[in-house]
């Protein structure tokens, strides 16, 4: 059996840790830059507020109906999700994080599967505030199912746990269901499936997988046998390898000047760069992309991007770093208000791997200056060691007006209490 | 007879490689080097082929001449040392403060109120969340979604918090207030320099 854990809300419990305050209150968590709603708690979405929705489509209700709005506050999360998995895998030999608030467990051989259950939402919450829904069933497709139902029908508390449950309630409980709610249909599959009458998750379950797997694809005739109860796709240990990093955002403010764009440009490649070296990879190119905004109706869009191959495949900031700054050189136009701008690196591959790839690369390590700053940087501050042109706190950084503070990750942000 | 034996051999146009059409797309020439050097000299062409990258191969070749430090030539001979098997881990002030790292918060004194128990205005004090408070325990706790660490108090499930300074007056808990143990405080943490 498998389990699905998932934290409810995940990003508004974690403000609410360190705030009681917002516990029973309506609070939403913005995107970067403090555009579009990401989280809600249980009280916002009763008002009627949609995932996704733009900050100032909704300034209205925020006022009248007082709701908390803040910003992103990653490293608060990130921190607090870390924990949250350290403590779910002492619960099976076999966990796959799957998002930054769920995760697989592999519960195969256990007896007392709904107790499991009941005690992990016991612990998230003791420990460390957090609500979390468990779902358990044969596959992770059902799993993720069963979830779904502990999450929408308040009388199951939480756990629901489809071994315990007679077939033909559980085939009564599924052709209730949309089949796109079933993970790994997308909205544009499910309404080609409603054309052929397949309209409930127990249509879908019961449709015939070869049919299917002619008009639709492989993947979906899959998703058939999972929800059948045969498992096709296994619990996924290790973290799988990005195939591409991306480091970009959206700036506070839109720039025009060539020399700003090189800062944001050196900061994302040295982001870019760090992330591939923790998950010990090589890049082979870099993408360069910027862009003015699409909105503005004043002036005209201008977005362009360049992909260019690094010499050999490297994670090493120099390196990257000298190759984009080529690029931001070739796509860069004057007098145009830039409000973005990222960098890809793609074609990764394994460093060890690396070495097959062509003779010279098994003598070209990072150079060692590369690894310096990493291990000053991982040792004191995130930014204490910087190329010249990575500002500290650079004039086009995000707009976080409202973030909390990060009470797990930093000295000078602890929480403070009399 | 005609001239089609002298078109046979010697210079034909097109043919052969073109001019600078080789991987570094320039004329190139045989030289000899040291054996021991190729890797270096193929991998300051591979690097030169990326412009600005002048400063990167110096910085390469030079750290690749690193002089060893002095330890780290190992004794090939001589009396073991006799603490070798004795060796057993380094002191860890984490293992000795916490129990439960998951669960493990950080929270900063602000303020006297905890002075006799000895915890000073300024210092960090280790919270387990994972524990169960009871009566006699120093805890975080909230009052209507404010945050105070005191010593708590329970008689016949009643609450009272209370300080560790006679300045401070205790709390009493009742129903209407929003009451909740957050963690206990299981150390304090102070730094004098």
């Amino acid at each position: 059996m498998i389990a699905l854990v998932d934290v409810n809300n995940f990003y508004v419990s974690c403000e609410r840790l360190f705030n009681p305050k917002f516990l029973n209150k309506p609070v939403i968590v913005l995107s970067n830059n403090d555009g579009c709603v990401i989280s809600r708690s249980n009280e916002a979405k009763l008002l009627g507020i949609k995932m996704g929705t733009p900050l100032f489509k909704i300034k209205n209700i925020i006022e009248s109906s007082n709701i908390t709005v803040l910003s992103s506050n990653y490293a608060l999360y990130g921190d607090l999700s870390n924990r949250a998995m350290a403590l779910l895998r002492p619960y099976s030999n076999q966990q796959e994080v799957y998002s930054i608030d769920e995760c697989f467990l592999d519960l195969s051989g256990t007896q007392g599967l709904f107790t499991i259950g009941q005690n992990i939402q016991k612990q998230l919450w003791q420990y460390l505030g957090m609500p979390v829904c468990v779902g358990i069933a044969p596959t992770k497709t059902l799993a993720k199912l069963a979830n779904f139902c502990a999450k929408k029908q308040p009388k199951w508390s939480g756990v629901f746990d489809f071994s315990g449950i007679s077939n033909t309630r559980i085939e009564s409980i599924m052709r209730e269901i949309n089949v796109a709610e079933v993970w790994g249909v997308g909205s544009k599959t499910a309404n080609k499936l409603k054309l052929i009458g397949v309209n409930s998750v127990l249509d879908l379950k019961k449709s015939n997988a070869i049919y299917i797997k002619k008009k639709f694809s492989i993947n979906l005739e899959k998703i058939i046998y999972e929800l059948n109860g045969t498992i096709c796709s296994p619990i996924d240990v290790r973290a799988p390898l990005k195939k591409q990093i991306i480091s970009s955002r959206s700036f506070g403010h839109p720039i025009r000047k060539y020399n700003l764009l090189v800062e944001a440009i050196t900061t994302f490649a040295s982001t870019a760069a760090f992330k591939s070296r923790k998950q010990g990879t090589l890049a082979e190119y870099v993408t360069v992309f910027i862009s003015s905004s699409p909105f503005k109706e004043t002036s005209h869009f201008y977005q362009n991007n360049v992909t260019l191959k690094l010499p050999y495949p490297t994670s090493d900031l120099k390196l990257i770093l000298s190759m984009a700054l080529q690029g931001v050189k070739i796509i860069y136009k004057a007098d145009i208000a830039y409000v973005k701008c990222g960098i890809i690196l793609s074609g990764l591959m394994d460093s060890s791997r690396a070495q097959e790839y062509l003779w010279p690369t098994k003598n070209i390590k990072q150079s060692q200056l590369t690894q310096v700053i990493d291990d000053i940087n991982f040792k004191f501050d995130k930014h204490s060691l910087r190329l010249a042109t990575q500002p500290i706190n650079p004039v086009w950084g995000m707009r976080q007006s409202r973030k909390s503070q990060s009470f797990t990750t930093s000295w000078d942000d602890l929480l403070l209490v009399n | 007879m005609n001239n089609n034996k002298n078109a046979h051999g010697g210079l034909r146009a097109g043919a052969g490689r073109k001019l600078n059409s080789g991987i570094y797309g320039e004329a190139t020439k045989v030289i000899r080097v040291p054996e021991s050097k190729v890797v270096d000299i193929q991998r300051y062409i591979i690097q030169s082929q990326s412009e600005n990258v002048a400063d990167i191969i110096k910085t390469n070749l030079s750290l690749s001449y690193r002089p060893l430090d002095l330890f780290e030539h190992k004794v090939p001979a001589g009396f073991p040392s006799p603490a070798d098997d004795h060796i057993e881990k380094k002191l860890d002030l984490n293992d000795y403060l916490i129990k439960q790292k998951e669960a493990t918060f950080f929270v900063r004194i602000k303020g006297d109120s905890m002075i006799d128990a000895g915890i000073h205005d300024n210092d960090i004090v280790i919270v387990d969340k994972s524990q169960k408070a009871s009566n006699g325990d120093i805890v975080l706790a909230s009052i209507d979604g404010d945050f105070t660490v005191k010593l708590l108090s329970s008689y016949q499930s009643k609450y009272r918090l209370l300080a560790a300074n006679e300045k401070y007056k205790p709390i009493e808990i009742n129903e209407s207030m929003q009451f909740e143990v957050w963690g206990v405080v299981t150390g304090a943490v102070r730094k004098f320099k």
